[in-house]
């Protein structure tokens, strides 16, 4: 005999799933590479503050019929100009644009 | 009603079709496959989801990073095979670029899945939209037998 409580029991909102990523260096800053298949533009929510980064978004792929969330946070570090950060999201892709901070660059002494 | 298709104690259609009677062999040996090796999902294979519905069966695979034209979709019968070439080239190369980390592979793969109801492969339809390959083939529905009613006689 099944129990009433455990019949009960919510089936969860989503799975989350931590989606893969790729960072690189550039000359000017640093860049991140999401996959989040499935993913809408409008779907998407980036959040900085705290030296912290967090990307989240509601796919329309499913796991076992729950939709997939896909959810990363990254440490940034005081050289990151954060309110320079670009994203623009295509085919599945999000890449996020973090510029050094003016400070952070590196600068060119001429000798005299 | 949707059913996710699962290929329970059988081994992979791929693995059949290449070695003629692997199957029968592994069985006469190690007996019935454990479901979970078999679900397991290969490693630089795509997900995909497969559901079976009442008219359709509609399959999904998450490649993200690609264009509709990279997509090679074809049935055989029952089995549906998706093929996509890595069109990235030297941009991917790991040389030219400053990673601190890389995750993300860009490589061809090919999926071939088993379709667990007939389908009309004339009528497919494949669409590619936020990384996601979406492919929908009508189910073949079996035709109603009309209910016919046989009088018995008696025989003289």
């Amino acid at each position: 005999m099944k129990n009433n409580e455990t019949d009960k029991t919510p089936s969860p909102e989503h799975v989350t799933l931590r989606p893969a990523a790729d960072v690189e260096e550039t000359p000017t800053g640093v860049e991140i590479i999401f996959e989040m298949p499935g993913v809408k533009n409008s779907d998407i929510n980036i959040e900085v503050g705290s030296g912290m980064l967090k990307i989240e978004g509601k796919s329309a792929l499913q796991r076992h019929g729950i939709p997939v969330l896909f959810k990363r946070s990254f440490y940034i570090s005081d050289t990151v100009d954060v309110d320079k950060i670009k994203a623009c999201a295509k085919d599945g892709i999000v890449t996020l644009s973090l510029p050094k901070a003016e400070h952070a660059l590196p600068r060119k002494i001429t000798v005299s | 009603m949707n059913l996710l298709a699962k290929r329970e104690h059988e081994l992979p259609v791929e693995l059949e079709r290449t070695f003629p009677g692997v199957e029968e062999f592994f069985r006469s040996i190690f007996g019935p496959v454990s479901p979970e090796l078999l679900h397991r999902h290969h490693p630089w294979g795509p997900v995909h989801d497969l559901k079976v519905g009442e008219k359709e069966v509609t399959v999904q695979l998450s490649c993200p990073g690609h264009k509709p034209e990279d997509f090679d979709v074809e049935i055989t019968g029952n089995l549906i095979s998706v093929k996509t070439c890595c069109q990235c080239g030297e941009k991917q190369s790991p040389e030219k670029h400053n990673y601190l980390f890389k995750e993300r592979s860009c490589m061809s793969f090919e999926e071939t899945l088993h379709l667990p109801v007939k389908v009309i492969s004339a009528d497919a339809k494949a669409s590619y939209e936020n990384g996601v390959l979406h492919i929908t083939i009508p189910r073949e529905l079996k035709k109603q037998s009309k209910m016919r009613s046989i009088k018995v006689s008696c025989s003289k």
